[in-house]
């Protein structure tokens, strides 16, 4: 926009450096102007036709002020509506870059909160890889027990031992009772005490098979419950570690990737704020040109009030029309109007040319 | 708050260089005229640099450059001139009046700033 009126200026401004020039050179100079009472060059002031083309010029000139006029308001109005609608757009951009700007503030405070999770979760992962090894040390820990109750299965063979002690004792009460029925008499005390042991060897391998029965019963069982209990808990365990691990995994990347779009996402609509900021700087400095135009109307305004003047002067005084000197007066508004606009405008492609930013 | 004080008799001029300046993080006053602007300055409006069009109504840029430095408290505050005329013997005329510097319009806002920060250094 700013490019395309840069060229329509600079296109004017050296139209009216080139109109100016071109009309210097014909001006004629005020000490060479040729006196008053030198003969009349015009037609005569009292032709009709002359009359009816002054009084035609001054209204079509006066006729052109009022839009010239309402142009300069018209478009002062619109630079004002867009000076007013980039405001809006700077007022929408400050509030995304405050939001941005909280958003980054946010993600500082966020980025903690992912780093102690990271942590947490790092820790959790350690666990979850030890953690088969904590399920051996358990196996092993259950070793121990069915080791233990091994020792316990040791009480069988004590209970054999009594087995063969009470058979062994059972067959000397035996003999006992045959020696005491030989001794008659004498013997009938010691038939009973015989009697009373061989029932006491009886009752104590009775006791030894019932011991024997049991703990093997036992054995069995617990030996059934640790196996099928160890079996299942530990490839159950391993499968549930292996899962939780891969599972932290995951979500470590995930807060990884998040973390870093969120980032790259910032950074780039910081990079498009930024531009478009640069951007409605840049359109408010162009609206300036509406100055230059408007003042450029006004000279243009100005110029012609005084044409109009100078030809309302000639139509109230038939007899000036017809010298030399109203030429000159149109001429003089005329060469007063290029000279005055040559010293405005753009830069110019003249190396002499005033630099458009001075320091002094 | 650096403050910039802008006297324009063009509202579109006033306007765009607020937003400009303002957005540049500077507080700006303004003034519609080279009477108004002095007037101010009379009240008691000290601002950190003068930005002032040349043609407008009553006290021309010039003028008022000369009023101002008359002022004790503004012989030393920098004064651009922003305005449409390119001639040398204007500018001639303002530096003569105490002007810093001269700025024809349009200027870019990036280019305003550039200057302004010149001028003002430290801003």
């Amino acid at each position: 926009m700013r490019d395309l009126w840069s060229a329509r200026i600079g296109g004017l401004r050296r139209w009216f450096a080139e109109r100016w020039a071109f009309f210097r050179h014909r001006l004629p100079q005020r000490s060479q102007r040729p006196p008053e009472s030198a003969p009349a060059v015009l037609p005569p002031s009292d032709c009709v036709g002359c009359r009816v083309f002054l009084d035609h010029a001054s209204r079509m000139t006066e006729s052109f002020g009022e839009p010239l006029h309402r142009v300069i308001n018209e478009t002062e109005q619109s630079a004002v509506n867009i000076i007013g609608r980039v405001k809006q757009l700077d007022q929408t951009a400050t509030q995304l870059i405050e939001y941005l700007t909280k958003a980054d503030q946010d993600t500082v405070s966020m980025q903690a909160q992912i780093q102690d999770s990271t942590d947490l979760i790092e820790r959790i992962s350690a666990f979850m890889q030890q953690l088969p090894m904590k399920i051996e040390a358990e196996r092993q820990g259950s070793a121990e027990l069915v080791e233990k109750i091994n020792q316990i299965m040791q009480l069988g063979e004590i209970a054999d031992t009594i087995k063969d002690v009470s058979r062994l004792t059972n067959m000397v009460a035996i003999n006992a009772s045959i020696q005491a029925a030989h001794a008659g008499t004498f013997g009938r005390g010691f038939a009973v005490v015989a009697d009373e042991v061989r029932q006491l060897a009886g009752r104590s391998g009775e006791a030894a098979d019932l011991i024997t029965q049991t703990t093997k019963t036992i054995h069995q069982a617990v030996h059934a419950y640790m196996d099928d209990r160890m079996q299942r808990d530990f490839t159950h365990d391993l499968r549930e570690a292996a899962h939780v691990t891969e599972s932290v995994h995951q979500l470590q990347d995930g807060h990884e990737d998040m973390k870093q779009y969120y980032k790259t996402l910032l950074t780039v609509v910081k990079q498009y704020n930024s531009s478009m900021a640069s951007e409605i700087v840049e359109t408010l400095g162009s609206i300036q040109y509406q100055d230059v135009v408007r003042q450029r109307l006004e000279r243009l305004l100005a110029a012609q009030n005084r044409y109009r003047a100078a030809l309302q002067t000639a139509l109230d005084d038939p007899a000036l029309a017809s010298t030399p000197r109203f030429k000159d007066d149109l001429e003089q508004v005329l060469g007063d109007y290029l000279e005055e606009e040559s010293h405005h405008g753009e830069q110019s492609s003249d190396e002499d040319a005033p630099p458009m930013i001075e320091l002094f | 708050m650096t403050m910039i004080f802008l006297a324009d008799d063009s509202a579109t001029m006033l306007m765009s260089l607020s937003e400009i300046l303002q957005k540049a993080g500077f507080k700006v006053v303004t003034a519609v005229d080279g009477w108004d602007a002095l007037n101010q300055f009379k009240a008691g409006t000290k601002p950190d640099l003068l930005i002032t069009d040349l043609n407008m109504p009553g006290l021309n840029g010039i003028e008022l450059i000369r009023e101002t430095r008359k002022l004790a408290a503004f012989r030393f505050v920098p004064i651009l001139m922003l305005t449409t005329e390119s001639q040398q013997a204007k500018r001639q005329e303002g530096k003569a009046a105490g002007a810093t510097g001269w700025l024809v319009k349009p200027v870019a806002g990036k280019d305003l700033l550039a200057v302004i920060k010149q001028v003002l250094p430290g801003t």
